[in-house]
């Protein structure tokens, strides 16, 4: 086996795994994760976190084919960063899906990386060694696609919040 | 203890919104009653943080008048009672039980969420 095919099957064998993990991973309820989000998005505001916060920064509504989505209007963080992101599920027979979701992380210009962006692509990607189905982007560089293992959407929201923001680019 | 006022169509709806929310929030279970299936003599008494929502789908006198006689008695140890009535019962009830009326720490009216936020209440 040629490196090339080795690396191809390894690539194949990644993403059979990202399959294997968004499938395994049960929402519960869109609401509830709208219900747990909200919570979380006031509870930053409550200490000084995030600039302002209002329910209508954050709808829940029906797209198409059964998929809910939910999507948060930029938000300015007390730090000067900014954040949005979007998160579409579909729930079947009682289990809600993840389908797709992107968190967008605009950091302030005195930081040394402008910008961090964390993707979840509804598909397997057609080039599975290039671009991963979950994947995060640092800075300008949109060629690098880092794999981002599957998650929570709730525990990605941390994680953006939490660690990535107060940490990155310092 | 809040006396929740809402539309008796839109009563089950609230009860989820209000359980959904609970648990999301403090992580606690609201247990959900309905006031024409209390036993006799039974009363809504929560005690060690417990939370109950009692929803009075129909006008019970008896009951009112019980819990305005025991209202002292109804939320103890950091428990929360919530009485879900519609509009007309809850002036019924505020007229006939001052008990329970005084010891009542907010009155609010409620309707169920709209999670798209186009219609913000």
């Amino acid at each position: 086996m040629t490196v090339e095919s080795e690396l191809q099957r390894l690539a194949l064998e990644r993403a059979e795994a990202y399959e294997t993990a968004i499938s395994a991973l049960d929402l519960g309820d869109p609401a509830r994760v709208y219900r747990q989000i909200r919570a979380y998005l006031a509870e930053l505001e409550d200490h000084g976190r995030i600039k302002r916060f209002r329910e209508n920064m954050l709808p829940l509504r029906a797209a198409q084919d059964g998929v809910q989505e939910l999507r948060c209007v930029p938000i300015e963080l007390t730090s000067g960063s900014r954040f949005e992101f979007t998160i579409k599920m579909r729930q079947q027979q009682g289990i809600c899906r993840l389908i797709e979701f992107e968190f967008h992380l605009n950091l302030p210009p005195a930081r040394n990386v402008d910008m961090v962006r964390i993707h979840l692509i509804p598909e397997r990607p057609r080039d599975p060694l290039q671009v991963p189905q979950c994947h995060m982007h640092i800075g300008g560089g949109e060629r690098a696609h880092v794999p981002f293992p599957i998650m929570s959407p709730r525990l990605i929201l941390h994680l953006v919040c939490e660690v990535i923001e107060p940490d990155i680019g310092v | 203890m809040y006396l929740l006022i809402c539309d008796a169509t839109a009563a089950k709806a609230v009860q989820a919104d209000l359980a959904a929310e609970v648990e999301v929030q403090l992580g606690a279970v609201v247990s959900l009653e309905t006031a024409s299936e209390l036993r006799t003599g039974e009363l809504p008494v929560c005690r060690d943080g417990s939370i109950r929502l009692l929803h009075f789908d129909e006008w019970l006198p008896a009951l009112v008048d019980a819990l305005d006689r025991h209202s002292s008695y109804l939320v103890q140890d950091g428990g929360q009672l919530l009485l879900l009535v519609d509009r007309q019962s809850a002036e019924r009830i505020l007229r006939r039980a001052p008990n329970l009326r005084s010891r009542l720490t907010d009155v609010f009216q409620i309707s169920p969420e709209d999670l798209s936020g186009e219609h913000p209440v």
